[in-house]
């Protein structure tokens, strides 16, 4: 019917030589230097300078009445036998971690003077609340659901909260272990505190846990209130890596009324299936890794504590100084029990409240990792955190000085016909091939989307077998014969579309395929699926996918989103955790969170956090900590607004290049449900993705496959980035330049620094 | 009307609508996402054109700002708590700030070089000042008999034009805005906002049903520009922004308005930026063309960095910068504009100058190709090239029928230009060859077509009944008594006309030209279409049955069945041909277009009354009374199927409920 349109257009138009297929006078695109203001260079979306150099000290925290446990070379573990409070003594700098503090610190006399003036400071609110007293004396704070079955309450219990509490403290060779009995719900829970030789290990097993039939656990705490820090006592900040990396500074802290609260790697649909899906403001970015950190003293010392088990059911709380108390605490809840609404009729106006019936079966281990001089900052976190990751996941050094880039390529995707759809090209194997012989002499990351005839709208996952329209088998074979270039098929796995073509397909065969967490997007409306019942399918369909060349798939979700289900065929978040360390291996991810940092590589890492006003900075955190070590590609070029800018921020965060590509103009995507991709074309493109290459490598080139040891921030819209050559890249954010010892940077650029022995 | 009602109710009945949001890839950097308009008034998503730049730092603590107002780059904030007017410097430095013991609550400032004029709503005055603070004037509510003497005066909002001229927004001044002069006599009401009478209230009308009284809405903000224009946000929902010229007419069209606007302001390329309480910003250019749109209210609390709280008003510097009054932050929120949107007012300056700069707009294109504004300004400066063909691409990309129109006619006249000599030649002699062939065969008889068809149409019975199509336009009484008493046409036939009228109709709405298209092939439902059409048909059918059996109708359900079928002849015949002229009009032409649907519709509407008539051998009461309770009973067929679809999901989804409450509560 088109065609019949077309030819009745043509009757009077194209008889005088109109083309509809293309814009005329091809533009080459050139993206000019843009500065960014000042004020959002001093705004949270920047690292700002360290300008509180003070020496901590903490004068709420004592040894006193404390019996030492164990020591090495280089920390002492104490513990109160009264209160069960633990200290820590870093003995090179000889300060003091304590998991409580001195309750009384903001008391007066009769005169209305302050009995411990070097404590305390005018307009402190003191812990004058019972409840909060309590808690921030108690080892352990838990919840549990008390009241009826059909009418579930949350209560929250403190150690100390009653005096019926009692515990049994065992000293062991290298720690102490603590059974506790919690008065108000008698609920048993015993854990371990050890001493390690860089910090100290917490522990829970879950067989310690006795609950009782009026109250059923909920959440654990375990020394909340280690490592408080009394706002404008101690300078340094809480580091959480909330997206790429934030941190709470402990001199902001007015105007707020509640903490910081995040799930690790985000909500579970299963207890919550909340989504505003008509919000035109993008969603809060998750906490992206099983770690967070405090420094007390900017190089001096600080801690970073790893969740080694446990982390899939953890949730991180941040307070601030002010709300509540006059302290920035952070600490970690491990969540046994949830209670959900479940809706009694399909419009979901009336439900009840559920309680879950099984516990969530998992141990809780806390790796406390204890930093001090150089390595008290965030690098040394991220540092030390890499430290954990290449043990875990068994990574490498990425000792071929490479410059990659990643190709993000749609080849088909598909419209409203009139009857039915219609699937049309956008990139041909050929046109591959003209985009590999471009960028000859790099390592090219490619992805493909809509490889099947489907096209890529809605596809899921049927990315294979190839349409043949993409172009024959020799195509492809000429392509998987060029060096340095790993092809992946882009693919959807947890997703499953409606109208696409495997919804209902797999869910026949299988059964019990798709879980009851519905949602929508811009392709359509979508059911999650149990990916425990079709794991050895992706497997085989990823052997397949290998098998005719290719290097394997880029997962899309699979990397940042974990889900329970409690339906017939039950699965954990935990249990998707690992499934999800499998799957990965040797593929690549798109967003990936630190349960997939094993991959072989990770797109479209986020190069911010969520913005909150809570948080004082943007920190590289999760980019450095892979830095060296694994290929991290940043957001897509594309879409920059300032792209001069963000080509800064990218040599700044040590992240590669990332476009996506298509070989026809992105107008023929108009009727396709995919209308973000409107500026992809190659031939606008393929210069100025040579350039912004060529300035960001320019500058990375030669400490590529190197780790970062030190960033500074020498003052607003500054950076200077030290490697572990000692070879340093200056980033000149300003409108001004910046002179550093003998070199001048320029305004918006960036400088490699060479330190000659 | 009663098609589209009908139409209107399947629709909701059966099409549903996911609101989506774009991907989060776009660009994470910021909170929020940025559109734009795109091809078919589609809005797109696009690179983000203002990035949040920080706060303005202010050495003064804020209670409850409720109007900041630029001048000369100096910033003027009034605060209804503290009951302060504060001054900023062209720096944004904070350097002064006076007060007044006559406020009780000020909500409105503007300035100009001579005074600070501020709007106070609890005192009801507008107070004038000199730019050191001193009371100059205090103007109370106009005595003048034509202010109305029940009309308030509760200034909220307040714009000073060039001579000193103010106009003032009250509260329920839904007379208009209030006109003052200089010195403070009322000079009359401006910018009136419309009633619209709602269907309901136009009935109560017609029926001479009393209703309360509907009275327009008033303005809730007010700003005027360098150039005299005054701009006025209402809570309406058409028309909520008004651009004034100073005969009190609006000016302004625009193809997209965001709702709960509250403040408008003007940069210095004349683009409008309006914000609403919903936190979104909107760009038009000075023609009213959308140009971005993005931001949004933080509904988590947790104070993201580019999202605001409870914005009240918006001006912008010289060099674009926006800044959004922030009563829940009691902060100005400043955006900065990118890269992106620095390009795309640099194409825009080119557009107001008359230069169509090719080079920026193709630039602009590289980045987003879907970019409508863009396409409309190359559109147009090939139009001024005589590039017509590329013209009229690009309008076509824009969505811009005039342009296309424009584009067109010039085509089309070079065209005829060229050929028209030839087709007329060629016409010409196909008639007078026609002629000549006729007078031929009349005189040697070489030929009998015509009779041969004739004598086949004669003998085949699906032919003749086929054939009536034709000639019931000329003969419809004879074809409808044909149907009556001989027994002419069948089910299969009447059939087949209907099947070739759903056909026709389909064409009709996706086949005419750009300028006249109804809808695109990408956003037609054929199964919905052909639903509704065959619905409306038995619908139709059937009960002009019953109402007939019911008042005496001579006609069977066949006569009905197959005469309403030809009653469509007409649309049939016509609407191929005039869909295809549609080719060669331009909007010039376009009331040649309309008038021949009007025949193809009208005329299908006549035969079938005619039909009626003729079938049931009504006289004229009993044909207007068949007619009416024939619309009735459309109606409550309807409406008895929407309620039973409505129980029908209320009942399952009680059993449901039921079921599961059971299962959950007895714990099966």
């Amino acid at each position: 019917m088109l065609v019949f349109k077309r030819i009745l257009v043509m009757f009077f138009v194209l008889s005088t030589g109109v083309s509809f297929s293309n814009l005329e006078n091809e533009t080459i695109l050139v993206i000019g230097n843009y500065p960014v203001s000042q004020t959002l260079l001093s705004s949270n979306a920047y690292t700002q300078p360290e300008t509180d150099l003070r020496t901590a000290y903490n004068p709420l925290v004592s040894l006193d009445g404390s019996v030492l446990v164990d020591e090495n070379e280089h920390l002492s573990l104490y513990i109160n036998p009264e209160d069960l409070s633990i200290d820590i003594l870093q003995k090179d700098t000889e300060y003091v971690w304590s998991s409580t503090i001195h309750l009384d610190y903001a008391k007066k006399d009769e005169n209305d003077e302050p009995l411990f003036p070097d404590q305390t400071t005018e307009g402190d609110r003191g812990l004058n609340s019972l409840i909060w007293r309590n808690k921030v004396a108690s080892p352990v704070w838990i919840s549990y659901f008390g009241g009826s079955e059909n009418n579930p309450q949350l209560r929250e219990e403190s150690f100390f909260e009653s005096s019926n509490s009692r515990f049994d403290l065992d000293i062991l060779s290298n720690g102490i272990s603590v059974q506790l009995f919690f008065g108000i719900s008698q609920i048993e829970l015993t854990y371990e505190v050890t001493l390690t030789e860089r910090g100290f290990d917490v522990s829970l097993r879950q067989d310690s846990i006795k609950e009782n039939s009026n109250a059923l656990l909920s959440n654990v705490s375990i020394y909340p209130f280690f490592g408080a820090a009394k706002k404008e006592l101690i300078p340094g900040y809480i580091m959480v890596p909330d997206g790429v990396g934030a941190l709470f500074r402990f001199d902001q802290f007015e105007d707020f009324t509640s903490p910081y609260q995040k799930p690790f790697y985000g909500r579970d649909f299963a207890i919550s299936t909340f989504v505003d899906e008509t919000s035109i403001t993008g969603d809060d970015l998750n906490l992206t890794a099983n770690t967070y950190g405090a420094i007390h003293g900017i190089n001096q010392q600080g801690y970073l504590n790893i969740l080694k088990e446990g982390q899939a059911y953890a949730t991180l709380t941040v307070y601030p100084a002010d709300v509540i108390t006059d302290f920035f605490f952070a600490y970690t809840t491990f969540t046994y029990r949830s209670s959900y609404r479940q809706p009694l009729n399909q419009s979901q106006t009336n439900s009840v409240l559920r309680v879950q019936e099984e516990t969530n079966p998992f141990d809780i281990h806390m790796d406390y990792q204890l930093l001090s001089n150089e390595q008290a900052n965030y690098v040394g976190m991220a540092q030390t955190y890499q430290e954990y990751l290449i043990q875990r996941e068994n990574l490498e050094l990425n000792l071929d000085a490479h410059q990659p880039l990643h190709l993000d390529i749609l080849m088909q995707d598909n419209e409203r016909a009139f009857i039915g759809r219609n699937t049309f090209l956008m990139t041909t194997a050929k046109d591959i091939l003209n985009m590999i012989e471009s960028f000859d002499d790099d390592m090219l990351y490619l992805t493909l989307r809509g490889t099947s005839n489907h096209g890529y709208s809605g596809a899921s996952l049927d990315i294979f077998p190839l349409s043949s329209d993409l172009g024959s088998k020799e195509d492809w074979e000429s392509i998987f014969t060029k060096q340095n270039v790993s092809i992946y098929l882009y693919l959807e796995p947890l997703k499953l579309y409606t109208n696409g073509r495997f919804h209902s397909q797999l869910e026949i065969a299988r059964g019990r395929h798709l879980l009851s967490y519905r949602f929508s997007d811009d392709y359509g409306t979508y059911d999650y699926v149990n990916p425990y019942n079709y794991e050895t399918y992706l497997q085989s369909k990823i052997e397949a996918i290998t098998a005719f060349g290719f290097d394997g798939v880029a997962f899309e979700n699979l990397g940042n989103t974990i889900y329970g289900s409690f339906g017939d065929s039950p699965f954990t978040r935990g249990e998707m955790l690992d499934l999800t360390k499998t799957l990965v291996s040797h593929q690549t991810v798109y967003q990936g969170y630190d349960f997939a940092f094993g991959s072989d590589a990770l797109f479209q890492m986020p190069l911010t956090h969520s913005q909150h006003a809570k948080m004082t900075d943007t920190v590289p955190f999760i980019t450095y900590a892979l830095a060296g070590y694994q290929d991290v590609f940043g957001p897509y070029h594309n879409y920059f607004g300032n792209t001069s800018n963000m080509l800064l921020k990218m040599i700044d965060f040590h992240v590669s290049p990332s476009f996506q590509i298509t070989q026809e103009s992105p107008y023929r995507l108009l009727n396709s449900p995919n209308q973000t991709w409107f500026s992809t074309r190659f031939s606008i493109w393929e210069n100025e993705i040579h350039r912004q290459k060529n300035v960001i490598y320019d500058v990375l080139r030669d400490v590529q496959g190197e780790t970062i040891i030190n960033r500074l921030i020498p003052e607003i819209g500054i950076s200077i980035v030290t490697y572990s050559s000692g070879n340093k890249i200056i980033i000149n954010y300003t409108n001004e330049d910046y002179t550093y010892e003998d070199v001048t940077v320029e305004k918006m650029s960036a400088f490699f620094y060479e330190v000659t022995s | 009307m009663k098609k589209g009602l009908i139409l209107w109710f399947f629709v909701c009945l059966f099409s549903f609508s996911l609101e989506t949001k774009a991907n989060d890839t776009i660009d994470p950097s910021v909170p929020y996402f940025t559109y734009t308009m795109g091809p078919n008034n589609q809005m797109i998503a696009t690179q983000t054109a203002y990035q949040p730049g920080g706060y303005l730092t202010l050495p003064i603590a804020l209670s409850r700002p409720e109007d900041m107002v630029l001048f000369n780059e100096q910033l003027f904030i009034v605060d209804s708590i503290e009951k302060k007017v504060f001054i900023f410097n062209d720096d944004l430095e904070f350097i002064d700030d006076f007060s007044y013991d006559g406020f009780v609550l000020p909500k409105g400032l503007d300035v100009d070089a001579n005074y600070i004029y501020v709007a106070d709503q609890g005192a009801e005055a507008v107070f004038i000042f000199d730019h050191q603070g001193q009371l100059i004037r205090n103007i109370k509510k106009p005595t003048e008999p034509i202010f109305g003497i029940n009309n308030p005066f509760t200034p909220l909002k307040i714009s000073v034009g060039p001579r000193g001229n103010m106009y003032v927004v009250g509260e329920g001044s839904t007379s208009g805005v209030i006109q003052l002069s200089s010195q403070g006599d009322f000079l009359g009401y401006f910018g009136t906002n419309f009633t619209g009478n709602s269907w309901l209230e136009t009935l109560s009308d017609f029926l001479g049903v009393q209703y309360a009284l509907n009275t327009p809405s008033s303005a809730t903000n007010i700003k005027m520009d360098d150039e005299g224009y005054v701009y006025t946000v209402s809570p309406t929902d058409q028309k909520a922004l008004k651009r004034f010229n100073i005969a009190s007419v609006d000016t302004l069209t625009l193809d997209y308005v965001n709702s709960g606007l509250l403040a408008v302001t003007v940069n210095n390329l004349n683009n409008i930026v309006t914000l609403s309480n919903e936190g979104i910003i909107t760009e038009y250019d000075s023609l009213g063309r959308l140009i971005f749109t993005f931001g949004g209210i933080d509904e988590s609390g947790n104070q993201r960095f580019g999202l605001m709280v409870n914005p009240v008003d918006i001006e912008i510097l010289n060099d674009n910068r926006l800044l959004i009054l922030d009563q829940g932050l009691n902060q100005i929120l400043i955006y900065v504009p990118t890269q992106f949107a620095q390009l795309i007012h640099q194409g825009l300056q080119s557009f107001n100058d008359g230069i169509y700069d090719l080079a920026v707009w193709n630039d602009v294109l590289s980045l987003n190709e879907m970019f409508s504004v863009a396409h409309q300004a190359i559109g147009q400066a090939h139009y001024r090239q005589f590039d017509y063909e590329l013209a009229l691409y690009h309008f076509e990309l824009a969505n811009d029928p005039v342009g296309y129109s424009n584009a067109y006619w010039q085509i089309r006249f070079t065209f005829l230009q060229t050929y028209l000599g030839t087709i007329i030649l060629i016409l010409l002699t196909f008639w007078v060859s026609t002629i000549v062939y006729g007078k031929l065969n009349r005189r040697y008889h070489f030929s009998n077509v015509k009779g041969y068809v004739s004598e086949k149409i004669k003998h085949s019975k699906p032919l003749h009944d086929g054939m009536l199509l034709f000639r019931v336009l000329r003969h419809p009484l004879d074809v409808f008594y044909q149907i009556k008493h001989q027994g002419a046409s069948s089910y299969k036939i009447a059939t087949g006309i209907y099947v070739l009228f759903i056909i026709t109709t389909v064409i009709a709405t996706i086949l005419p030209s750009y300028l006249f298209s109804v809808t695109s092939i990408q956003s037609f439902f054929l199964l919905e279409h052909v639903f509704i059409y065959s619905g409306v048909l038995i619908l139709v059918v059937f009960s002009n049955y019953l109402i007939a059996t019911l008042n005496d109708g001579e006609g069977w359900f066949k006569n009905i069945y197959t005469g309403f079928a030809y009653s469509l002849a007409p649309y049939i015949l016509l609407s191929i041909p005039i869909v295809i002229s549609s080719y060669g009009f331009t909007l010039f032409e376009s009331f040649i277009y309309q008038f021949l649907w009007f025949i193809a519709y009208g005329w299908s509407v006549v035969l079938a009354i005619i039909m009626i008539k003729e079938i049931h051998g009504y006289g004229l009461k009993d044909l207007l009374k068949n007619i009416l309770l024939t619309f009735i009973t459309v109606g409550l067929l309807i409406l008895i199927i929407f309620i039973s679809f409505l129980l029908f999901n209320q009942v399952i989804d009680y059993v449901i409920g039921i079921v599961r409450e059971v299962i959950i509560r007895v714990g099966f």
